[in-house]
């Protein structure tokens, strides 16, 4: 049987950018980039606007490195709030549409529109009429992939960036996806990129040319997957779930760091932040990661499972160190994340024969309800009030 | 090297050594365990992977001595599927090579170079106990379901061993639950020691120790050492401060149930065929003469059950991991008291009182989320 063509993606073009240039008429046509916030040049650009990416500014390049590129650009720290506003009215007009509505991020859907043609027409009128309403409700342009499938459809909605609408039809799946480059593959970064390219595989097509044993050999377990998705085919469902499945924070210094004590400072300081949103998710969680970036842009990584589930900063900070010291450092860091995953629904909370942990949930739970009252700021660590002062040393 | 020997003895050697051996990741030579031929005494066979060390005399007829190291777990493998009783074992010990031979089948082994096999570590006496195996082995088995395995924190990963005066005390705890059994010694020992002995011994300890016949202990700062059968385990010592749990043992209670194992065991089995589905959680209820036992899944849905105790003081309700409480009534038998202060407070069981014999196990309650503290 043929696919229906049910699986719209939905992307806002260019988002913080153009939500700034939506806001502020003048900054309109320019070259508008948003980055780290008040870092100066160690931060990365989160977005670039059309303009810019002209000069080759792309999404997680180094502010500085963008400056060089394009030095007569404006560089916004970005306003997250406003942002999460505007994102909220975009996904109300989704809904206008379907029910079924996966969240991917604050600027990024799937939809599932089967079933939804007796009352909006087609699946091509229903993505002609999103952005047409995305427009005239938000005043914000967006780019539409329309397909039988997920990965498809993600592929449509990125092939004529800005306020493009694509439609893959079955019979066009392989001359759409022999051409594209791997990295278009979801799962397939940079790394794995150049490794392939080492092979001599830069295109879709290339890949093909391995067989499935030989891609679950390079690729594990995704290999299967990979397989299917380079042939057009991707069984993941549309899920209305918009569950939150990782909560992390990251930390670009001011100043490259090599000190440890100071590293386990910053380090500390984002576990109060990610467990802090953990507690608010009301979740406990067992798996818990960290990334580190050293001056020369070289991440590492590690996670571990962990035979508990925690919530609470002291565990966090406790598993997060124990990870980090397993990374050999040996250049200066600059930047540091930790995150959890893993989550369970927080109903039931194990007592601990050693008190300590009590009364630690206690201590967090008083924290967080002093810092939603009174803001961020206003409760702290004594560690922290070290690296502050280390930060004004310098 | 050349010695004629019974297969089934070789085997059942092979089978305990092995477990000493290291299994992968490390230098090669400590796959390998060392065996020795001596005239007088016999095989020797050893295994260490440098946490755990294992050695054990088997009989032989030797007609040359010597000594090699052979890759454990190759040999073990062999040895179980030779066909023959008899077994002759040849090595050249120049170019580290063994021949294992019998009726139809001959094997080359290649080895290693016995004098870079490490040696067991000595543990010499500064204290020295002896224990019926049997009693040895019980008290490892009622508290060594408790080790924790969160490897981050690895006092808990091990047995706490108490050795004073005329008792021995053993605990375990994963900082939810915790065992503990206290035992007399047979001769007063005049130091006070406590080690911790990591998981992974106690649990070869308990598989390798006999009912019958007596184990002699040797502790040092770093070291014990068991000795039983002909066979003798070494182990390391984690190091660190075990949690204060003398602290942490109620030592009133408002409420005592009185329960035939057997009965809670089977209904606390049916509720958590339920409970297991979700968070493992069952809910206990003493009603005068009964003891209700609930568990629910959002998903599955509910069970109830109803055991008949004698009841001591006041009503009470708890909430407690069910796995956490099988654990325990694995290793328990007969009649068994149940101990309570109140919801939020350690529940615990002992066995009916012996004399001279203690033994408590400390279950925290799960605090219900969705409920106000009572």
């Amino acid at each position: 049987m043929k696919n229906e063509l049910n699986i719209i993606h939905v992307d806002m073009d260019a988002y913080f950018a153009s939500v700034e240039q939506l806001d502020n008429p003048k900054l309109r046509g320019k070259a508008v980039i948003i980055g780290g916030v008040n870092l100066d040049n160690r931060g990365v650009v989160s977005t670039a606007s059309y303009e810019a990416r002209k000069f080759g500014v792309h999404s997680a390049m180094p502010i500085a490195r963008a400056k060089k590129l394009c030095p007569h650009g404006i560089y916004l720290p970005g306003r997250h709030s406003r942002y999460q506003e505007l994102s909220k009215q975009i996904f109300n007009v989704f809904l206008e549409f379907t029910p079924r509505v996966e969240k991917l991020s604050i600027d990024e859907a799937f939809l599932n529109v089967k079933g939804c043609h007796r009352l909006h027409g087609g699946s091509r009128k229903i993505a002609e009429q999103i952005k047409k309403r995305v427009l005239n409700k938000v005043g914000l342009v967006c780019s539409v992939g329309v397909a039988g499938n997920k990965f498809l459809a993600k592929i449509a909605s990125d092939l004529d960036k800005p306020d493009g609408l694509v439609i893959i039809k079955d019979e066009d799946i392989k001359d759409i996806l022999d051409p594209l480059s791997i990295k278009k593959i979801p799962g397939i970064g940079e790394i794995t990129a150049q490794k392939l390219n080492q092979i001599g595989i830069y295109k879709i097509k290339e890949l093909k040319s391995l067989n499935l044993a030989e891609l679950i050999e390079i690729f594990g377990k995704q290999g299967r997957s990979l397989y299917n998705l380079i042939r057009g085919q991707d069984k993941r469902q549309v899920s209305i779930n918009q569950q939150v499945k990782s909560i992390s924070n990251e930390n670009t210094f001011p100043h490259d760091v090599i000190d440890s004590e100071l590293l386990l400072k910053y380090l500390l300081e984002l576990c109060q932040k990610v467990t802090r949103r953990l507690r608010k998710q009301k979740f406990i969680a067992n798996i818990v990661f960290i990334k580190v970036k050293d001056n020369s842009f070289h991440l590492t990584t590690r996670r571990i499972t962990l035979n508990e589930y925690i919530d609470s900063t002291d565990d966090l900070y406790k598993h997060s160190k124990i990870l980090l010291k397993d990374i050999n450092i040996k250049k200066p860091i600059r930047l540091i994340g930790v995150g959890v995953a893993g989550f369970k629904e927080k109903r039931n909370e194990q007592l601990s024969l050693f008190n300590t942990k009590n009364k630690e949930i206690d201590f967090n739970l008083t924290i967080d309800s002093i810092k939603d009252k009174f803001g961020n700021k206003s409760i702290r660590r004594a560690r922290d009030l070290l690296k502050k002062e280390e930060n004004e040393k310098k | 090297m050349n010695f004629k020997i019974d297969k089934k003895d070789l085997y059942q050697s092979l089978n305990v050594i092995v477990n000493a051996c290291a299994s992968s990741n490390t230098m090669p030579i400590l796959k390998g365990l060392k065996l020795e031929a001596n005239k007088e005494k016999g095989i020797h066979l050893m295994g260490t992977n440098l946490e755990i060390g294992i050695e054990n005399w088997i009989p032989a007829e030797i007609k040359k001595e010597g000594e090699i190291v052979l890759p454990a777990v190759q040999l073990k493998n062999i040895v179980r599927e030779l066909s023959d009783e008899k077994i002759e074992f040849t090595a050249d010990l120049e170019k580290y090579r063994a021949e294992v031979n019998c009726e139809n089948s001959d094997f080359f082994i290649n080895g290693f170079n016995p004098e870079e096999y490490p040696e067991l570590p000595d543990v010499s006496i500064p204290i020295e106990l002896e224990m019926p195996a049997g009693k040895l082995k019980r008290i490892i088995d009622e508290v060594k379901f408790s080790i924790s395995s969160d490897q981050s924190q690895p006092v808990l990963t091990g047995i706490l061993m108490v050795i004073e005066n005329e008792k021995t005390r053993m605990v375990a705890t994963n900082k939810y639950r915790l065992a503990y059994t206290k035992v007399d010694n047979e001769n007063n020992i005049e130091e006070k020691l406590d080690v911790i002995i990591p998981g992974i011994t106690v649990k070869e300890l308990s598989n390798l120790l006999p009912e019958e016949g007596t184990v002699k202990i040797k502790v040092n700062d770093n070291y014990i050492s068991f000795n039983f059968n002909d066979i003798m385990v070494v182990s390391r010592l984690i190091e660190g401060d075990f949690p204060n749990y003398e602290q942490v043992i109620p030592d009133k209670r408002k409420s005592r149930i009185i329960v035939k194992k057997d009965y809670l065991q089977s209904a606390v089995k049916r509720a958590s065929l339920i409970a297991r589905n979700d968070s493992n959680i069952v809910n206990l209820k003493s009603m005068d003469n009964k003891l209700v036992i609930e568990s629910e899944s959002s998903d599955i849905g509910s069970a109830h059950e109803e055991v008949p105790i004698q009841l001591e003081g006041e009503n009470h309700k708890i909430s407690i991991d069910a796995s956490y409480l099988l654990d325990v009534l694995n290793v328990l038998e007969g009649e068994i008291y149940l101990d309570l202060i109140g919801a939020l407070n350690p529940f615990v069981i002992r066995k009916k009182e012996k004399e001279n014999e203690d033994y408590i196990y400390l279950i925290m309650p799960i605090r219900p989320g969705n409920q106000e503290n009572e």
